[in-house]
């Protein structure tokens, strides 16, 4: 496609894609708010919501259905990152070290009196 | 109107303009500015102790509708090109008008929330962070820090695309639809959407996500 062949998308095709993201917004909304699925549900479902939206919007908004293989290539590592870099926090969030109190508790070693006391002379 | 305003935008062997093509390398780099930032937030979130729920510190519906002003938003800038597409230059300033007019609901509705969360002493290091303060909540501290970073940032964007968008429609008051002032409103509509896309992924993580 050419630089301006996707301005023949209709209006009604933006005006679908327009209530399709609407829907998912409130959809989003009453399954979090409204609904007691479980957290694993509730996640899985708001996330894949806010997914289809922004294909959506990048794929009919932002043209990226008709544009060149050029375009594509601009865009496909940062997306590829994205889940690459959210996916390596796993392993932080799920060790929790932060939340481990018992290496809070652990008391700090002190040094004795007079040793400290022969480190300030030097 | 001086010959830049006037001439064509160049357009390589690919079908692509040069543009373009600058718009989406600096929308790459823009994924990853948000990328670190979200992840950042993941992993405050995740590894602390506490952590409000949204419903505590945020009004969900208020951020439902707001997500709606936004997507509306987006819409009428797709609106807008679709009229430039049809040498509508009225009908394209139309929808920029309202645009600008949705782009600044959200913005009122983000400052009025902002405000809230200052009366109630909540702002990275506010007195709600601190432990004995009335509003105070285990991980009060973190959950400001993150949220006024992300949304803060989030709104200057908006804030920069609605100058451009107002550069456009003082350049389209001019009375002449160039092919120039049809691809600069298709270039900062891309910018749009994204800032667009951005918000989609932070409602849910700020207002919808619960406590695991």
């Amino acid at each position: 496609m050419t630089e301006n062949e996707h301005e023949s998308v209709s209006l009604a095709t933006y005006m679908k894609v327009g209530t399709v993201l609407l829907v998912g917004t409130v959809s989003a909304y009453l399954f979090a708010e409204q609904l007691s699925l479980g957290w694993g549900a509730t996640v899985a479902l708001i996330f894949s919501i806010a997914s289809v939206k922004a294909g959506l919007v990048g794929a009919f908004f932002m043209h990226l259905k008709y544009e060149p293989k050029m375009i594509h290539a601009v865009f496909v590592l940062p997306v590829f990152l994205v889940p690459v870099v959210f996916l390596s926090l796993v392993p932080d969030v799920k060790l929790n070290a932060y939340r481990d109190d018992s290496t809070l508790a652990t008391p700090v070693p002190q040094k004795p009196a007079a040793d400290a006391d022969a480190a300030e002379d030097h | 109107m001086t010959d830049a305003a006037v001439q064509a935008p160049i357009v390589g062997p690919q079908g692509v303009s040069r543009g373009k093509f600058g718009m989406w390398l600096f929308l790459a780099t823009e994924i990853m500015f948000f990328t670190g930032f979200i992840g950042a937030y993941i992993v405050l979130r995740g590894g602390a102790p506490a952590w409000p729920e949204p419903q505590q510190v945020l009004d969900p519906l208020i951020g439902t509708i707001n997500t709606f002003v936004l997507l509306a938003s987006s819409v009428t800038v797709v609106l807008a090109h679709s009229a430039v597409g049809r040498g509508d230059l009225s009908g394209a300033k139309k929808h920029l008008l309202w645009t600008m007019l949705l782009g600044l609901v959200f913005l009122v509705v983000k400052w009025f929330e902002y405000q809230h969360k200052f009366h109630l002493g909540i702002w990275p290091g506010g007195p709600a962070t601190m432990p004995g303060h009335e509003n105070f909540i285990p991980g009060m501290g973190l959950f400001a820090s993150c949220y006024f970073t992300l949304t803060g940032f989030h709104a200057l964007h908006m804030v920069g695309g609605l100058v451009a968008f107002l550069a456009l429609y003082v350049w389209a008051g001019k009375g002449e639809l160039t092919p120039m002032l049809a691809h600069r409103i298709e270039m900062t509509g891309l910018y749009w959407h994204f800032v667009d896309v951005v918000w989609i992924f932070l409602f849910p993580l700020f207002y919808l996500l619960p406590n695991g």
